[in-house]
């Protein structure tokens, strides 16, 4: 089962010792993911458990131990992914975010409000200026967050790491992100790939760094289907049904009350406006979807693209376990909610109704503590179906597709002397950048 | 022989196959091409605790950046025998504990901070500062929630209406013209009744003043009212309430980012419930009594039954029923009421007898 990657690389272990007479034994696929939902489940909830009952000190711990399962369970080429992070490390890091930045921010946050009540000054621009500092730090955090996780990601004994300026990410996402704004958005797909090929190329395994080949046009054919229905849809309706949108909007101006405002479109504009409503019901059911399709297409490319020496990456991820994940993993959280509400409803309206004045009494009882009771099993349960359905769902299906030619390449990687970042994710935890 | 294994030497990502004996308090790693590695029993570590099915993986220490992963045929038994302190973890405390001190410490000392000075000094500038709709804004928010948090612990029968519609309002409404125009008050001020039994009266930002029917059934003259009014249109004034909504808020909001609540969700679901349980300061209280006297003073009002009324409400102290009273958001009731008895000049009722029982029956 276990590969070396040495020169003896078809010598598989366990076998007899290497005296060159051992059997073949298949090599195991790429990358395999071995973790089961039992266990998982045990941990997410002991987790949330501790996490309530410290008042969410215990999130530290939490976050190590299921990085730990999910890393300790992630085997390439039969080796483990080893987690070395420590959970006393994203303490000092929550630590020194709690002692500068919280104080920095909130004091900054104070100035800007006082500064927008002066009229010399245009409403819009302290909380413009505030939005884009407090965007450029969730960048900067983001970065250092990915930082402080590949130092701590170790293949064999020897570690990933993230090299380059995190304040030079804030630059060049910040120019991205204002094309596309400028673009209304068409220009996202080169967005998204000069900030993956930055990352990428800053990625090392040991002291060799990964690679990324690849531009933005090639995302271009799909994003365009999601990017231009909207759009398409909305000139379709400025074009052929502003007579209705101007009715309505003259109604509005003109009635106060909803249902007379209702029957009054209904009469006069009924079908042209019943058209427009149905093609905004559509676009609303169809963008998630689109998005997530979207979604998967763009991993697929940014993964096809990245290259580590002569390794090269492919991951034919489906859409559809994507969406069956989401679906599954909303359906069980509505499930969760509707049967806690239901259970409240029934007890308290059954005792009520049955059971007299004691009944009463019981039934205001159950339903008081019910409602101290309910959102605190929505606290602890929401991260356990997250993790057990959601997360562990998806990275599960990605790890299954991942392919890796010339994986041969990772053996000659050597131990960096640099060393990681000494402390954890700080502010990206104070912002909650990424869940797990 | 203990069994085979791949030794990783944490220099470079290839391993070598070695078979494993134990010998006296080591473990002896030979590998392959010759290379041999011997660890103390005593520091050998599972990497993650193992997992069935999986290969155990084994280190040096935490410290030592080779790893030893071990093959199915591996004595595991024999190991565990032999390395007590396999299984145990390491949490960094030894080699952190210095830093995590240092910055509790100095995390402590900030929030500490922004709780008491930052925090009130910046909530009384933007206070003062705060565009008028965005007032009333923050005020209608916390006027209905402040009513809702009452009245779950104080249930009324629920076919009447929590905002009291009686004919007193309008005395009430003249009553507070009144006073308004003897100061130059830059507020709108908005008077409302609720129908619960709590003996209090409360501003709210916006020029909002609630005064609860529970109040005005104990009050004993109109010109109890008349100064209780008085000092809350004072707090208005100076916009203490507002003052005090953006300090809880700034402090709740702190407070939430230490537990993890990133979003400020339940700051803003639990405001009503925090400003119920605040206090003024005592200077807050004392400029709104030489405000409200002075009022009460300039209308001709005579405020010497507020002193009475701030008198009987301190021998009730103590009381649970009045957990939200006048007098424990009020503090000092005694020098307060010694104060008001020395400034007070008027002479004249507040309210005719006529109008006083309608305003006293305004939720009836």
């Amino acid at each position: 089962m276990l590969e070396t990657g040495s020169d003896e690389n078809q010598v598989n272990i366990p076998g007899p010792p290497a005296d060159g007479n051992q059997a073949l034994i298949p090599t195991s696929p790429t990358v395999q993911f071995t973790g089961l939902r039992g266990p998982l489940f045990k941990l997410a909830l002991k987790n949330a458990l501790f996490t309530l009952l410290t008042l969410g000190i215990y999130r530290f711990w939490a976050k190590t131990w299921i990085r730990r399962y999910f890393w300790h369970n992630t085997r390439i080429r039969g080796e483990a992914l080893e987690y070395t992070g420590l959970p006393s490390e994203l303490l000092i890091g929550f630590l020194i975010a709690l002692a500068i930045l919280v104080p920095t921010f909130m004091i900054y946050k104070g100035i800007v409000f006082l500064l927008s009540s002066f009229p010399e000054i245009p409403s819009f621009l302290p909380d413009a200026v505030y939005f884009l500092s407090l965007w450029a730090l969730f960048q900067f955090a983001f970065y250092r967050m990915w930082r402080y996780r590949l130092s701590r990601t170790a293949w064999r004994g020897i570690h990933f790491g993230l090299d380059g300026s995190a304040w030079r990410f804030v630059s060049v996402a910040f120019g991205w992100t204002a094309v596309s704004i400028m673009t209304l958005g068409l220009a996202s797909p080169w967005a998204r790939v000069a900030l993956w090929r930055f990352r990428v190329r800053n990625t090392r395994f040991g002291n060799t760094f990964f690679n990324f080949e690849g531009s933005g046009k090639h995302l271009l054919m799909p994003w365009l289907i999601v990017w231009l229905l909207p759009l398409l849809v909305g000139i379709f309706v400025v074009i052929f049904h502003s007579d209705t949108i101007l009715k309505v909007m003259e109604f509005q101006n003109t009635i106060d009350d909803p249902n007379a405002l209702g029957q009054a479109v209904s009469e006069t504009v009924g079908d042209s406006f019943n058209n427009v409503i149905i093609m905004f019901v559509v676009i609303g059911i169809t963008q998630p979807f689109l998005r997530i399709w979207y979604g998967v297409r763009q991993a697929r490319y940014l993964i096809g693209g990245t290259q580590f020496q002569e390794a090269r990456f492919q991951a034919t991820i489906k859409t559809s376990t994507i969406v069956w994940a989401i679906v599954l993993y909303l359906f069980c959280i509505t499930l969760l909610i509707g049967g806690l509400m239901a259970l409240t409803m029934g007890v308290v309206m059954g005792t009520m109704i049955g059971g007299g004045d004691a009944g009463a009494v019981f039934g205001t009882a159950f339903g008081a503590f019910f409602g101290i009771i309910f959102p605190v099993l929505l606290l602890i349960l929401m991260p356990v179906f997250a993790q057990i359905i959601l997360y562990y769902k998806i990275f599960k299906h990605v790890c299954s597709v991942i392919e890796i030619e010339n994986a041969e390449a990772f053996d000659q990687a050597i131990q960096s002397v640099q060393p990681g970042p000494k402390h954890g994710e700080g502010f990206a935890d104070a912002l909650d950048v990424g869940a797990m | 022989m203990a069994g085979s294994a791949a030794y990783f030497d944490g220099k470079v990502a290839t391993g070598r196959p070695a078979n494993v004996h134990f010998s006296d308090n080591e473990l002896v790693i030979v590998c392959t091409d010759g290379l041999e590695i011997r660890w103390q029993l005593s520091n050998l570590r599972y990497v993650d605790p193992p997992i069935d099915g999986q290969p155990a993986r084994l280190r040096n220490l935490y410290e030592h950046p080779d790893r030893l992963t071990l093959a199915d045929d591996f004595d595991l038994a024999a190991l565990k025998s032999r390395c007590p302190d396999l299984a145990k973890g390491h949490t960094g405390w030894s080699r952190n504990w210095r830093r995590i001190v240092l910055w509790s410490g100095a995390a402590v000392f900030s929030v500490i901070f922004m709780i008491g000075v930052a925090i009130p000094m910046i909530a009384h500038e933007i206070a003062l500062n705060l565009p008028k709709t965005l007032e009333m804004r923050l005020g209608a928010q916390a006027k209905e929630q402040i009513i809702t948090a009452l009245s779950i612990r104080q249930p009324t029968s629920s076919n009447k209406s929590m905002v009291c519609k009686g004919g007193g309002l309008d005395d009430l409404d003249q009553l507070i013209s009144t006073l308004y125009n003897e100061w130059d008050v830059d507020q709108k001020i908005n008077v409302e009744v609720i129908n619960l039994d709590i003996e209090n009266a409360f501003a709210l930002p916006g020029g909002n003043i609630l005064v609860f029917d529970g109040l005005l059934r104990n009050l004993k003259h109109p010109n109890e009212l008349a100064g209780i009014l008085a000092h809350e249109t004072a707090h208005i004034h100076y916009r203490h309430p507002t003052e005090i909504f953006l300090k809880e808020i700034g402090t709740f909001a702190l407070l939430g980012l230490v537990f993890g609540d990133v979003t400020g969700a339940s700051v803003m679901a639990g405001l009503g419930k925090i400003l119920i349980g605040t206090a003024y300061s005592r200077e807050a209280e004392r400029t709104s009594d030489e405000f409200g006297v002075a009022v009460m003073n300039e209308a001709d009002f005579d405020a010497r039954p507020l002193a009475e009324f701030l008198l009987r409400l301190d021998a009730k102290l103590g009381d649970l029923e009045n957990i939200f009273s006048f007098v424990l958001t009020h503090p000092g009731s005694k020098s307060r009421a010694t104060w008001v008895m020395k400034h007070s000049t008027g002479t004249q009722p507040a309210l005719s007898a006529d109008a006083w029982r309608k305003v006293r029956n305004i939720c009836q």
